[in-house]
């Protein structure tokens, strides 16, 4: 009989263990960053900058693997049907989660029921730039001609759904005029030919659009951020030029597949947000590209998703997009 | 009645008959599939407008090439579609290659990949025997993976077992 | 301001040569080279793998090292296409054309000398233009607007649509099936899926890379396969003196180089045309105003050595909006700025100014480097030449293998591989019906920039055709266009007596 019960109690004991030892042996193997998006662009970079320096805390290499296509959905629907023990991460845009169910009949994956929320990693915000051709130097100028001609004033996307392009559509719908949209393939080809004149006006990220303003070659006329940017104090918000409460606005995101043991959630946005705290980051990278830190546990990060939902489903239903 | 029908076996037997009834056919295809999205003007064009075009002109091409190989001189209608010695069991290998490559890389991981790949192609040629296949099978697995896993880093990995996923 | 530059040169001289930069700066352009030997995984993947490895170097000797990867790159990609018909990246398809045809000839290392020749020469004009020209260029560039890049691509297709051997008709036929092929994906004005039989896979369409390596690589083992001793043992008993070329030889070679190098600066300058379509239409221009038209595909030196040219001095001309604007020409240079962006460089116009180290300092190294893989690369000439010993068994179903391996490696995608197979039998097909595959990859690769361009200028011009001849360079290219199908109809109404005609009644070779 005692051994009977011993025998069970050692058994408990090993099942116990076996069922933590996934969180206490976390990281067993190489984390892997999946990013939706070719090498080289804004998502792939902060992959990068955060994933070194993950790897290096967790004593664990992390690889970061770009699967582009399909506007997010083979990178996510790759992640959400990857083992949950937290080796799989995914680091995307907000695109991903509060644009791509308004905007397609039907996903790969489910952006609530298939990921758990680790934490936010940057958000930036846009700037409304201008070609130089025209005599615009400031959002009421912009709203003034606009109105007079309504239609004739070309916008650039880099792509159709964007959020520049949403942004831009819910600017225009706030003030009252009618832009036309033109889109492209990514962001580098509008500003192009925003700087060429082929189309006057776009919102990019501020990060972008500063060297360009610097060199003239474009007009900065509003940020679209809440508040002035504390490196460029002489800018307007556009909130301020005639839009109270516009926001435009674009964040990034670390995702893990659904079922993924809190402890390590835990563990993984106590060091994310660790990161993007440390000086060496900001002064590198976070500022010159006037990328934002998100800050906040796991919770706050899923409550800020889904507030941002809202407000993209309202941006898209305004902007009247849809694919056909 | 005669003269058409010889006419019409003259036809079958040319290959650009089949050479333009095969982009007929494509043409055809894409300019029907094309219709089904919305064309749209000239002006503003709709998602169907150029395939749908750009599909009948491949039909009208492929009508105009099989006249073309009607008037043909004797050197192109000596051409065959399959040549001399049809190698079935070599287009086989072939495929079969990269179909085992993707099948075994992705649920097996590299190395049964590379070697499923290499042994079922090498298999293909007529001289080829189990043993050799399977030697240079083995041969460019180890130096495939040193290159493209250790090397060059390539994220696939080695061994692994993912049935079910 | 040309002494300025020749001071700030002599300048990034002493950057680039420093020791651990000139170190960083060989293990690019070697890794490059390999890479570019290898089909299909190309320097993006590369890049983006050893990108971990600059955030512990200086960013002088990162961007060293990474661009070396990207022009080094270039180097190999011809050695396949020359001897064995598979080209390992789509810029160099072109080269299949003729240069396989050298390989029968028994002259596959004349070619891969005029090769490396042509290569150098054309990415040392890129680099010159780089350092004297750039304001001038990124001030051209801007003229571009859709209504000029679309009357170019329509000229290309035009042009090009004749490349190949062979039944003009047929060649027609292949160029819009590239074109048909390449609007399959998600249109970019409307997000509707075109021919995509809802496979989310290709919402992006078909990889070109696939495309290549199918129609010219699987299709052509296919051909291949069991067949009497295509190109082997015969070919490989050549001395050294045999594989360099003749005075004659480079006599010939260097006009088209230079207008080669021409045609590719041209098309790194305008916006979305990179190497692959440089390639394509200086091949094309090339054979349009050569005296003797119909013998291109047989083996001609021009035809491989102008293209390659075009080649190096497109991508060495992508590196000038780049680094004069902060806007990456391709994807490689996005990846590029990326790494400057992680080590805290913000790209732009101020790069030149706020860091000339890095700046001159690259512009420096691409002549240390294209020096250093031109060395690398002669003695090697030999190697490669010997590698059409190993008997054709062995061969195909490695380089198979390597095809597989590099297609997966290009975007991470399994599916892409699937493509090169179905792509492949298709090819083989269309080869044994007597269509040749160059075309389609131009079509394929046109066809998408010219609807896109088209639409834009038509959305921007509010539905006015005429934009296309009040812009005067669009204006141009449609009058050249126009000129081309008028001396296309001139010709064939003149009857059997002119090139054109020789073209269309030449047998077509099927194993080229």
């Amino acid at each position: 009989m005692r051994a009977v019960l011993s025998s069970i109690l050692a058994l408990a004991a090993v099942l116990i263990t076996w069922a933590s030892a996934p969180a206490e042996n976390y990281p067993s193997k190489p984390i892997t960053l999946v990013v939706p998006a070719a090498p080289g662009g804004v998502t792939d970079v902060i992959a990068r900058a955060v994933g070194q320096r993950l790897g290096a805390s967790l004593g664990q290499a992390v690889v970061v693997e770009n699967k582009p296509g399909a506007a997010n959905q083979l990178a996510a629907e790759w992640v959400a049907h990857s083992p949950p023990d937290g080796h799989t991460l995914l680091v995307s845009p907000e695109a991903t989660f509060v644009i791509n169910p308004y905007l397609f009949a039907k996903l790969p994956y489910d952006p609530i029921k298939d990921f758990v929320p680790v934490s936010g990693l940057i958000g930036i915000h846009q700037a409304l730039i201008a070609n130089p051709s025209l005599p615009l130097h400031d959002v009421a100028e912009l709203i003034a001609l606009a109105k007079r001609e309504p239609g004739a004033l070309n916008y650039g996307t880099y792509g159709l759904g964007s959020t520049g392009h949403l942004n831009m559509e819910m600017f225009a719908n706030a003030a009252g005029v009618k832009l036309t949209a033109i889109h492209y393939k990514g962001a580098t080809p509008a500003l192009s030919d925003v700087i060429a004149g082929t189309i006057q006006l776009m919102f990019i990220s501020i990060g972008s659009a500063v060297q360009p303003w610097q060199g003239g070659r474009v007009h900065l006329l509003a940020v679209g951020s809440k508040e002035r940017s504390a490196r460029l104090p002489e800018i307007p918000t556009v909130a301020e030029s005639g839009l109270p409460g516009f926001e435009a606005s674009s964040w990034f995101g670390l995702f893990a597949p659904a079922g993924t043991p809190p402890p390590i959630v835990e563990r993984l946005n106590a060091l994310t947000q660790g990161i993007l705290a440390e000086r060496q980051l900001r002064e590198k990278l976070l500022d010159p590209q006037f990328f934002e830190p998100m800050t906040g546990s796991p919770t706050d990060f899923a409550a800020f998703i889904k507030r941002d939902t809202e407000k993209w489903r309202r941006a898209i239903h305004t902007a009247a997009v849809k694919i056909e | 009645m005669a003269s058409l029908d010889s006419a019409l076996r003259a036809l079958i037997r040319k290959r650009d008959f089949y050479a333009g009834g095969l982009m007929l056919i494509i043409g055809c295809g894409v300019a029907l599939k094309g219709l089904s999205y919305r064309s749209g003007t000239l002006m503003h064009m709709g998602p169907g407008f150029l395939p749908t075009a750009l599909g009948a002109i491949l039909a009208l091409l492929g009508v105009a090439i099989a006249i073309a190989g009607t008037s043909a001189e004797s050197a192109e209608s000596d051409e065959r579609i399959l040549p001399e010695h049809p190698q079935w069991w070599g287009w086989l290998c072939i495929l079969a290659g990269p179909v085992l490559f993707i099948v075994c890389g992705r649920y097996f991981g590299m190395i049964p990949g590379t070697f499923a790949c290499v042994f079922i192609a090498a298999l293909g040629d007529r001289t080829a025997t189990l043993k050799s296949s399977f030697v240079l099978a083995v041969v460019v697995t180890i130096f495939g993976v040193a290159l493209f896993s250790y090397f060059l880093q390539i994220p696939m990995p080695i061994l692994t077992w993912k049935v079910g996923s | 301001m040309i002494s300025t530059a020749l001071t700030d040169l002599w300048y990034g001289f002493g950057v680039a040569l420093e020791p651990h930069n000139l170190m960083w700066c060989f293990i690019g352009v070697l890794v490059g080279n390999m890479v570019g030997v290898l089909p299909g995984m190309g320097p993006l993947a590369t890049i983006s793998i050893l990108l971990p490895l600059t955030f512990a170097i200086k960013p002088v000797g990162a961007i060293l090292m990474l661009a070396g990867v990207m022009y080094g790159a270039q180097y190999g990609g011809a050695i396949c296409s020359i001897l064995l018909n598979l080209p390992c990246h789509p810029p160099h398809a072109v080269t299949c054309l003729d240069g396989f045809p050298l390989t029968k000839q028994g002259r596959g290392g004349v070619a891969l000398g005029i090769t490396v020749l042509a290569s150098f020469v054309g990415a040392s004009w890129g680099i010159t233009e780089m350092i004297f020209l750039s304001p001038l260029l990124v001030r051209a560039a801007l003229e571009f607007g859709p209504a000029e890049v679309c009357s170019l691509m329509l000229l290309g297709l035009l042009a090009g649509s004749t490349l190949a051997r062979g039944s003009p008709l047929k060649g027609v036929a292949m160029t819009v099936l590239g074109l048909i092929l390449g609007s399959v994906g998600t249109d970019l004005e409307f997000g509707s899926e075109r021919y995509t039989f809802g496979l989310a896979e290709l919402d992006d369409g078909i990889a070109l890379v696939a495309l290549a390596l199918g129609l010219f690589g699987i299709a052509e083992f296919m051909n291949s396969i069991n067949q009497v001793a295509p190109i082997n043992t015969r070919y490989t008993n050549v001395s050294l003196r045999d594989m360099r070329p003749t005075r004659a030889d480079l006599k010939r070679s260097i006009f088209p180089m230079l207008r080669g190098t021409l045609v590719g600066s041209l098309c790194s300058l305008i916006p979305g045309t990179g190497p692959t379509i440089a390639s394509f239409v200086a091949y094309a221009t090339e054979k349009k105003i050569s005296k003797t038209p119909e013998r291109f595909g047989t083996g001609m030196l021009e035809g491989v050595a102008c293209p390659e040219a075009s080649t190096h001095s497109s991508v060495q001309g992508d590196f000038i909006p780049t680094m004069s604007l902060g806007i990456p020409g391709d994807a490689v240079m996005a990846l590029l700025l990326g790494a400057l962006m992680i080590q805290g460089i913000v790209p732009g116009p101020q790069l030149i100014s706020q860091h000339p180290d890095i700046f001159w300092g690259l512009v420096a190294s691409f002549w240390i480097g294209n020096i250093l893989l031109v060395l690398l690369n002669v003695p090697l000439i030999g190697i490669w030449v010997k590698m059409l010993a190993i008997p054709y068994r062995y061969l195909y179903p490695s380089a198979l293998f390597f095809v597989c391996i590099g297609v997966y490696a290009a975007n991470n995608d399994m599916f892409q591989v699937g493509e090169v197979v179905v792509i492949g039998a298709f090819g083989y097909l269309l080869l044994r019906l007597g269509f040749h595959p160059a075309p389609v990859l131009l079509g394929f690769v046109l066809g998408p920039r010219f609807e896109e361009n088209f639409r834009r200028a038509m959305l921007i011009s509010r539905g006015d055709l005429g934009v296309f001849v009040e812009r005067p360079i669009s204006a141009a290219f449609i009058a050249v266009c126009l000129l081309l199908i008028g001396t296309q109809i001139y010709f064939r109404l003149r009857g059997a007596k002119t090139p054109v005609a020789m073209v269309e009644n030449a047998p077509v070779q099927l194993a080229e």
